[in-house]
């Protein structure tokens, strides 16, 4: 039997598996391909008529090849279907190096503890623009062409750092109008306001696909996910 | 025996064979340092803006410039110099009188609070230093978040003189502003760019000699409280005034200036064996030069001066004691904390990238 048309698509790093299985616990008909952050830290993909697609990374181009076997069809994503992605995030490559001489990002208005070695906000700003612009570039555009919805990283551990870039980034995305989903708030009343562990991969970092599933209902309790058939 | 002390001199103690004949190409053993310093010595560097030369100079020749706040880790070269870091040792921006480099010292020491230095909020909200009143192009969002990177420069600056071996320190000016009430100074003078002109808070002050000489000793004195074998050398920017406020030309007004700033560090120099000065005013402002360094504003320096500065200032540098850090100690091999901080934060990055990878292969079990 054929599978079912998808009713969204997930395309992104590694934390777009957990929204996509997590999508599939849910009974959604789901479909997608997601590689390395790291790959998509260092902006090896491009944008053209078809959707998303790596560049220069065979795995990762094997895998959206599969999708595309898969759908039958060289366009992944049809008019008017949600396309859920991570894309410009990659937290994992963007903050440590932040921290090699010794700076720490601050949330804002939560204050600047005593000895900690700081640049302004306008300086973050900068640097998080700095090595994000291609990033935000190919995000609009993807926009233009496709529903697209960012889904910021779980908010798995606690480090101001990690924090401060991510409201950034979420500044930035959603001023400029694009569709970004924020999963903190979901789980701000559990403990610390991060996920629990149970919800999380052995590496602290993932969550796991019943992490995906509560994530994708907060985005539909919040409009933020739309699975309606499109017109 | 000769009949007078002057028939054993050198030919560079007379004008005519040391200047005038040599030329400005020629001088020879303009300045030779005193000290012989390890390989690996560590040079601090901090003052008017043609400090700047000195810290570039050094690491273009593979000297250790003692870098207590850089930008953080990757960030493009554009965006630190617009942020001005790389500059300076830390992030003080110009500090052009003996007062000011009094002041940071104290505040690196504590013996200034941070609240002491005024936060001026300008009329669209935003906050600045005015100890630095040029370092955030943007000024900072927030008075608390001013107050935190004064504080982080305060502990670079501190950094700069506690983990080094030379302070370079070049004056730039006499003239300079104070705040009545709390005896602040200013670098510029309020109402310039930041800060309110009150002539009643506001006061001019031209430093004089004794002034400077006691600032210098006493900031000189502190830091060698926390690094007894410190040395320091002192140059004298060749820049002239861009405006007097003495009441006086402006060119006049230059010449006392760079004589008062002359003749302090001079006198330090041969009065301490841990003071040295370097002719860099000489070099350019004298004679031989004939202005011809200086730009067609008849103020900025010519890279061509610049370089002359430097291949005088290396011609006379000793590092040829052997290296006084085991290789691993800070800057000895670049393997210092920061190099740490970078190692073990990549390597956390490379696990991480595997465990992302076996979390994508995932997607290929069917099971």
């Amino acid at each position: 039997m054929a599978e079912p048309e998808p009713q969204v698509y997930f395309i992104g790093d590694s934390h777009c598996a957990a929204l996509l299985a997590g999508a599939r616990n849910l009974g959604i008909a789901a479909d997608g391909a997601s590689w390395s952050g790291s790959t998509w830290h260092d902006g090896r993909f491009a944008l053209n008529e078809n959707g998303i697609t790596p560049r220069g990374l065979p795995n990762a181009g094997r895998l959206m090849d599969a999708l595309r076997g898969r759908l039958g069809r060289d366009r992944v994503v049809p008019p008017g279907r949600p396309v859920v992605s991570t894309l410009g995030f990659h937290l994992g490559r963007l903050v440590p190096p932040y921290g090699w001489n010794g700076h720490e990002a601050l949330p804002r208005d939560e204050g600047f503890p005593a000895d900690t070695d700081v640049t302004s906000r306008a300086f973050l700003r900068d640097y998080i623009r700095h090595h994000r612009s291609r990033h935000f570039r190919i995000a609009r555009r993807w926009a233009r062409q496709e529903r697209l919805i960012l889904v910021a990283p779980p908010p798995a551990f606690e480090r101001p750092s990690y924090r401060a870039f991510r409201e950034e980034l979420l500044t930035w995305y959603q001023g400029e109008g694009l569709q970004v989903f924020d999963p903190t708030p979901e789980f701000a009343r559990e403990k610390g306001g991060l996920v629990p562990p149970a919800l999380l991969e052995e590496d602290g970092i993932h969550g796991t696909p019943e992490y995906g599933a509560r994530v994708l209902r907060a985005m539909q309790r919040a409009g933020v996910l739309d699975l309606a058939q499109p017109d | 025996m000769a009949d007078n002390p002057y028939r054993e001199l050198p030919p560079t103690a007379f004008w005519r064979t040391g200047v005038a004949e040599a030329g400005l190409f020629g001088l020879q053993d303009l300045w030779k340092s005193p000290w012989c310093l390890p390989s690996d010595a560590r040079f601090s560097t901090f003052g008017s803006c043609f400090a700047q030369h000195i810290s570039r100079a050094l690491v273009a020749r593979g000297l250790t410039w003692k870098e207590a706040e850089p930008a953080p880790g990757r960030t493009p070269p554009d965006l630190a110099r617009k942020y001005n870091y790389g500059v300076f040792s830390a992030r003080t921006g110009n500090i052009y009188t003996a007062a000011q480099l009094l002041t940071w010292t104290r505040l690196a020491l504590g013996d200034l609070p941070i609240e002491a230095i005024e936060i001026w909020q300008d009329d669209i909200g935003r906050f600045h230093d005015t100890l630095r009143p040029k370092i955030e192009p943007e000024g900072f969002e927030s008075i608390e978040e001013a107050r935190a990177a004064l504080a982080t420069t305060a502990r670079a600056f501190h950094r700069a003189f506690a983990e080094a071996e030379v302070f370079v320190f070049t004056l730039g000016l006499t003239e300079g502003w104070e705040d009545r009430a709390t005896g602040q100074c200013w670098p510029l003078c309020p109402g310039t760019g930041v800060g309110r002109f009150d002539p009643e808070r506001h006061v001019f002050l031209n430093y004089d000699y004794p002034r400077i000489r006691a600032d210098l000793e006493a900031a000189m004195a502190l830091m060698q409280g926390v690094t007894p074998g410190l040395r320091f050398l002192f140059t004298v920017s060749p820049v002239p005034l861009v405006a007097t406020a003495s009441g006086g030309h402006v060119l006049v007004a230059t010449t006392h200036s760079k004589s008062v700033l002359r003749a302090v560090a001079g006198d330090l120099a041969a009065a301490r064996d841990a003071v040295d000065y370097f002719p860099s005013y000489e070099i350019i402002a004298s004679p031989p030069a004939r202005a011809t360094f200086f730009e067609p504003n008849l103020r900025s320096i010519a890279p061509e001066g610049v370089n002359l500065v430097m291949t005088h200032f290396f011609a006379g540098l000793d590092i040829s004691a052997p290296p006084a850090r085991a290789a691993g100690a800070d800057g000895a091999d670049g393997a210092d904390g920061a190099a740490a901080r970078q190692k073990a934060s990549e390597a956390e990055m490379a696990a991480e990238d595997l465990v992302c990878e076996e979390i994508i292969l995932e997607q290929f079990n069917d099971g």
